[in-house]
């Protein structure tokens, strides 16, 4: 209810100072990003959407849907999948973000979100508009992953362990003689 | 993962303890120089395989086209009434009053916005961008590649499309017209092609100074050098002094009055040396410390 | 029976939005999340969910939120119609992995009149933190992972120049 009456006077604002002009209406941009360098099965994935409005106008009531993600595949993990923002003023942008997890690997393709919003405030109907596609995309299996960018702990130390061997076997003998000889020489010296 | 490096730093630090005793000895026998030789080798093998990691599929699909001259075909922009397209940058932000300056060798981001208000379906189809010389604009000078969407747009319908390049290097400095065409059909099959943007735009050499990589990469060299250096000096001395202490060896000492008899100690082991040296009998011990001694016989 | 529910629903509704429009006591409830493993990402995205609860009700406000300076919009659950007395927004935001600092976050929400006195105050060059938000919510980000600070093949290699150093070092000790 409040809405109106703001927007109603916003409008009021805009029809005494854009008098002149014939047209005046959002127009919205959407941009969908994926903010990863690369996908991995079961890690974060940033979906970040930008509403650019390049009109003359707010929108309103933009609200962002994206079921691109289906439960299937990819786990919720914070963000709203549908979201609603108020007013986009003119000239301006907004962000949104969505962070999901896929369940499996391979590729995707990541299609666009829906955005829909009323482009004057006396629009009749929502303004339907499809935000950009961030395209098909390969998730790595976490495997794969691992096996690039781990720090190769176990694998170091099966290294160190497998070196041991050959390392301790004559520091051992080298041991036993070097205290039998110091022993030798403690007798020698009681004498 | 930190709990592991943590635990790495732990393991390692014993192992260096262990492994430089087991050096120690090893190196004074003739096993060593294989052993250690092995140790190293395995070690630069190890790490070679580490590094081929630069397979991984890069999700953002920007492309860099080899500069191109060539005669451009027919410029026929066909464009539908029922359409309407507009452009944005979004990397690097533009604020339409002066000419477009796009940063060379950096990435840049566009999006076109396209609203159908006919009544019937739209298919966009494809994206390009290229830069032409300024003066004539049928003269290509780097083309990017064409992405293809396939977009269906819907009557009263509205549709973003984002698309991303990256200026060649040694384009800088100079004014390009910079075109964008878009692709697009109506359900009738009929072929649309409009310039979304078709202006003279001016590339720009980003001098973002010495970035931190690059320095610590000097320093490191540097060091690199300065321990190469201070580790040949250091063997060199160490061989000179070995050599000169042979030397010493081999010439007569004087000995003094510790050695009257004109005895030659050179083929007595050092220990034996010491002993001798510290035994009572020696003139050289003060009396105050034979004194000592005694009382402790 | 129906139609008269529903009038009288939005009667309520009115009368509700005419006499209190701005949130009184409010409790919020918030969650957040932050990309901590930041290996694989070129952006950390912060996300928070709060929910509101205003004492007398109102449903219908706009909110604002600010974290550095930085004013953000805080989206509304299009969902939110079935929660009574209840705002969920949701506020988030990225910064860059390299720029993105540890430590607390202070998200402030402010609703329309407070959010209008800011830029008010902001227009007249005075001090928008004169403007008490509605309610502050601090988000802690513990640090993000980077990868190790140091990689193995390098511990490797630097391990082998010691060992090789001090077996050299000790080999020429008992040479000389």
């Amino acid at each position: 209810m409040k809405w109106h009456i703001i927007f109603a006077a916003f409008a009021a604002f805009l029809l005494v100072t854009y008098a002149e002009e014939e047209e005046e209406a959002a127009r919205l941009l959407v941009s969908k990003q994926l903010l990863n360098k690369y996908l991995v099965e079961n890690m974060d994935i940033v979906i970040k959407y930008t509403v650019y409005n390049v009109g003359n106008a707010a929108a309103l009531e933009v609200e962002i849907t994206d079921n691109s993600f289906h439960p299937d595949h990819f786990t919720h993990v914070s963000g709203e999948l549908n979201a609603r923002i108020d007013r986009v003023p003119p000239y301006t942008n907004v962000s949104h973000i969505v962070v999901v997890r896929p369940r499996k690997f391979g590729y995707f393709n990541f299609t666009s979100a829906e955005v829909l919003y009323r482009h004057k405030e006396d629009a009749g109907s929502l303004q339907f508009a499809a935000s950009s596609e961030p395209g098909e995309a390969i998730i790595v299996s976490f495997r794969d992953y691992d096996k690039q960018f781990s720090s190769h702990v176990i694998d170091w130390a099966a290294f160190a362990v497998m070196t041991l061997p050959s390392l301790a076997i004559p520091f051992a003998l080298w041991y036993s003689s070097k205290s039998k000889y110091e022993k030798l020489l403690k007798t020698t010296k009681k004498h | 993962m930190k709990k592991f490096s943590v635990f790495l730093l732990f393991f390692i630090s014993t192992i260096t303890f262990t492994v430089n005793r087991v050096v120690n000895y090893t190196c004074s026998c003739n096993l060593c120089v294989n052993n250690y030789f092995a140790f190293l080798i395995s070690v630069a093998v190890y790490a070679q395989e580490d590094e081929n990691i630069d397979d991984i599929v890069d999700i953002e699909g920007e492309d860099n086209s080899v500069i191109t001259d060539e005669e451009s075909e027919d410029e026929t922009a066909t464009v539908s009434s029922d359409a309407d397209t507009t452009i944005l940058f979004t990397k690097p932000v533009y604020n339409r009053l002066s000419t477009l300056e796009l940063p060379a060798g950096n990435l840049v981001e566009f999006l076109v916005g396209f609203t159908n208000k006919g009544e019937s379906d739209f298919i966009l189809e494809s994206l390009d961008a290229s830069f032409r010389y300024a003066m004539d604009f049928n003269f290509y000078i780097q083309n990017f590649s064409t992405v293809t969407y396939n977009k269906i747009v819907k009557p009263k319908h509205e549709a973003t499309l984002a698309y991303s390049f990256i200026p060649s290097e040694n384009l800088a400095g100079r004014p390009f017209g910079f075109n964008i065409n878009l692709n697009y059909k109506d359900a009738n099959g009929i072929s649309f092609n409009e310039a979304v943007y078709n202006e003279t735009v001016q590339i720009i050499e980003l001098d973002d100074g010495l970035d931190g990589e690059t320095i610590f990469l000097y320093v490191f060299l540097a060091a690199c050098v300065i321990l190469t250096l201070v580790g040949g000096q250091q063997l060199l001395s160490s061989l000179g002094r070995k050599s000169r202490s042979s030397n010493t060896r081999k010439t007569p000492v004087e000995m003094g009055t510790s050695n009257p008899n004109n005895v030659d100690y050179d083929w007595l082991p050092k220990e034996t040396l010491n002993r001798i040296n510290k035994s009572p009998r020696t003139p050289r011990q003060s009396p105050r410390q034979r004194k000592f001694k005694r009382t402790d016989d | 029976m129906m139609n008269r529910f529903i009038i009288f629903s939005i009667l309520i509704c009115g009368i509700s939005e005419i006499f209190a429009e701005t949130c009184q006591k409010p409790e919020v409830i918030a969650s957040a999340y932050v990309t901590e493993d930041a290996t694989i990402l070129t952006n950390v995205a912060f996300t928070t969910q709060f929910v509101l609860k205003c004492s007398n009700g109102v449903k219908g406000i706009t909110l604002y939120a600010e974290v550095d300076g930085k004013s953000l919009p805080a989206a509304r659950l299009s969902s939110d119609n079935k929660y009574q007395n209840l705002i969920k927004i949701v506020v988030s935001w990225t910064e860059d992995v390299k720029k993105a600092r540890s430590g607390d976050y202070n998200i402030k929400l402010y609703d329309d009149e407070r959010y209008a006195a800011i830029r008010k105050a902001l227009r007249n060059g005075e001090d928008p933190n004169s403007v008490k938000p509605l309610v502050v919510v601090v988000l802690n980000n513990p640090g993000i992972y980077r990868g190790p600070w140091i990689n193995s093949e390098l511990l490797a290699v630097l391990l082998a120049a010691l060992v090789s150093y001090s077996a050299f070092s000790s080999k020429f000790k008992l040479l000389a």
